[in-house]
């Protein structure tokens, strides 16, 4: 029912209550006098309520008057000073643009328009002519719930409620639902991954066999791909070296595999996948063999690769630990020794991947060093594989060639990588995997390549066991992460001076490889040191620029914090808060759809580039 | 005396009409005034709610172009 905010009183002029005698006399007279008189009480209390009327809009238009008069005198001070604004004066710096807050007006909107405190007066007179509810607010202490019995009677703020709790649904719903939605970009975002991996796919294009290792591996099933991608690599070496035969790089390569039929059965049974069931069949005759043919090899093997490679190596090892001195001079009288650690090291891999020794099991723990050599691949395609290859095709050697001594500890790791590099290559890239775990992945990437061209130089000139001796750098790898994760190491060097120090081994590393394989490893060398100056700038190009926009942000984002804090604290009583918070909730929704459909947009393109 | 009766009672009969439509007269006036009063009121504040609302608008923008254009320091 609908209230009148004025009514005038007395409706009905003429009703009165006459006496019998008045009526008779003056009948009509009375009658007319009496409506009269209403009449003027109708006057009189119209003319009341004209006064409230003008009264009201009086203090309305009073009110609206100061604030345009304030707008006005804002307005012409900003005029003033829009005016006096020069833009070639003033210089702007760009952290105030980035610390500015974001403006947020003042201004309050009005809410709850219909509530007791905005009745009009009129109306609240009126409204105050009625009874007063029942004091049942008195009888709250009986009550045992703890409601307050004067709601049951009369609750101003119900509906308030009512839509209040609807409204919060509503928005948790979209949240809900926006959480869900969510999840759908969680999981595209689990196919942008695999996207990613399309992105490696593409950058590996130029490697057909990888993506054909890929899908092999894919075929084989998931679990196993991490492994099928280790024990593939060496396949793709097979169909690399036939593409890349031509380049020259590979010409040592191409005599390895032969090289590894001749003198390594375990091999060749290796890269068929057989080299588990073949591994338990060697005998220790075999082994024995492997290690006479390898000392003398070594002791043949002619001193100036050697002599040149333990040299560069033992550049990276005096970086990388304190006793790369001994390693030039021990170099040579030293080799048998080497040669025993070496076997010794190589035998403790060879348990850990035959998984004899649980402890050292170099399979699972494969998976990781694979990024890094993705990225060399994607760089220098020679070095992944000859990185991969060799690596498998050193495990049977390694496991063929001792019943387990017990794995060599930490400390003969450690300490004696520089002897190991000397004995061979393989050496090498072992006393360099084992300081990669410190260093970077892509310092890694550089080691391997280093090996790798290292691996080559020693292919050329020696006989292929030294290769297959040597050449397990990932493989070793991963061994003396586990053993550094076991085992506390020997305090390990600071990583930026390892950084440096390896660009200067690398360099020495480049001059000698010229001298003696050619322009081609000079080149390969050359990008791993380009890549690794490359690398290091990316730090270093923090200009102001970037770090006043990051000072911004972060910023920005505390506020939002603070402000989201304060919003929950004293929101959600608030009509217009609530309301904010849904066409808030509302919008971001609309711009994650579009961002979902940019991110399908960008899922399409990498589908169709890979 | 009936004649004369009756010229009293038509009389008074007119009197009151008369009357009457002074009454009438007064009443549609009061009417008018209300009428008058009502739709004074709701242009009136129809015309401060536009005003009102423009009002509302350009302070915001006011606020805004003194917080483009300020500095740390306050025009008003």
């Amino acid at each position: 029912m609908p209230l009148p905010k004025r009514s005038i009183e007395p409706v009905h002029v003429s009703r009165s209550v006459y006496q019998q005698d008045e009526l008779q006399l003056v009948e009509l007279e009375t009658i007319t006098n009496t409506a009269l008189t209403n009449i003027i009480r109708q006057l009189s209390s119209l003319s009341k309520h004209a006064e409230d009327i003008f009264g009201e809009l009086a203090r309305d238009v009073g009110n609206i008057s100061n604030r345009a008069n304030s707008l006005q005198a804002r307005i012409d001070h900003l005029s003033i000073k829009v005016t006096q604004l020069d833009s070639s004066m003033e210089d702007v710096p760009l952290t105030d643009i980035t610390r500015k807050k974001g403006f947020r007006s003042t201004k309050v909107f009005d809410q709850k328009i219909f509530s007791h405190s905005t009745m009009p007066a009129p109306m609240l007179e009126t409204y105050t002519m009625c009874d007063k509810p029942p004091p049942l607010n008195k009888l709250n202490n009986y009550r045992d719930d703890g409601k307050d019995g004067l709601k049951f009677y009369t609750d101003p703020n119900y509906f308030f409620e009512l839509w209040r709790q609807e409204m919060l649904k509503d928005t948790e719903r979209v949240m809900h639902d926006k959480g869900k939605k969510m999840n759908r970009p969680r999981q595209d975002g689990g196919n942008s991954c695999v996207n990613s991996a399309g992105n490696k796919k593409r950058v590996r294009k130029p490697h057909n066999t990888r993506e054909k290792q890929r899908l092999i591996a894919i075929g084989h099933g998931e679990t196993l791909m991490p492994n099928n991608i280790n024990y593939q690599t060496p396949n793709s070496i097979v169909n690399m070296e036939t593409a890349f035969g031509s380049v020259g790089v590979f010409e040592s390569r191409q005599q390895r595999p032969n090289s590894i039929d001749l003198r390594n059965i375990s091999n060749s049974e290796l890269s068929s996948g057989d080299y588990y069931s073949s591994h338990a069949q060697t005998t220790t005759s075999n082994i024995s063999a492997m290690v006479t043919n390898a000392v003398n090899q070594k002791t043949v093997s002619p001193g100036e690769n050697e002599n040149g490679i333990v040299s560069m190596h033992s550049m990276q090892r005096a970086e990388h630990s304190l006793h790369a001195e001994h390693v030039c001079d021990d170099e040579i009288f030293s080799e048998n020794q080497n040669f025993c650690e070496q076997s010794g090291f190589f035998i403790s891999e060879g348990i850990g991947t035959s998984g004899i020794n649980s402890r050292m099991k170099t399979r699972p723990s494969q998976p990781p060093p694979a990024p890094p050599s993705n990225g060399s691949r994607n760089e220098t395609p020679v070095s992944s594989n000859a990185n991969t290859p060799t690596r498998i095709r050193n495990l049977p050697n390694n496991r063929d060639i001792l019943p387990p001594p017990p794995p060599i500890p930490e400390g003969v790791i450690n300490i004696t990588p520089p002897r190991t590099h000397s004995v061979g290559n393989g050496n090498t890239s072992t006393g360099i995997s084992l300081q990669l775990p410190k260093n970077k992945s892509s310092i890694l990437l550089h080691l391997d390549n280093n090996n790798f061209t290292n691996s080559n130089l020693t292919n050329m000139s020696r006989p292929p066991i030294y290769q297959d001796l040597g050449l397990s750098p990932q493989a070793e790898h991963q061994h003396s992460k586990q053993k550094l994760a076991n085992v506390a190491p020997p305090p390990p060097p600071p990583p930026p001076p390892l950084s440096q120090n390896e660009y200067i081994s690398q360099g020495s590393i480049v001059d000698l490889t010229s001298t003696i394989n050619g322009g081609i490893i000079k080149r390969i060398s050359e990008e791993t040191i380009d890549k690794k100056k490359h690398l290091p700038p990316s730090y270093d190009s923090r200009t102001d620029l970037m770090k006043a926009i990051r000072d911004g942000i972060t910023l920005r984002k505390v506020e939002k914090c603070e402000q989201k804090e304060i919003e929950r604290n004293t929101a959600l009583h608030d009509v217009a808060s609530i309301l904010a918070r849904r066409v808030a909730i509302e919008l971001s929704e609309s711009e994650e759809s579009d961002s979902d459909d940019d991110s399908e947009g960008w899922m399409e393109s990498t589908e169709n580039s890979a | 005396m009936s004649s004369m009766h009756r010229e009293g009672v038509q009389k008074q009969i007119h009197q009151d009409w008369a009357n009457r439509e002074y009454i009438e007269v007064i009443t549609a006036s009061i009417k008018r005034i209300t009428d008058f009063l009502n739709s004074f009121d709701m242009s009136c504040r129809s015309r401060l709610a536009v005003l009102n609302e423009k009002l509302s608008t350009l302070e915001r923008r006011i606020d805004y172009l003194e917080a483009c254009v300020t500095q740390g320091e306050t025009l008003t």
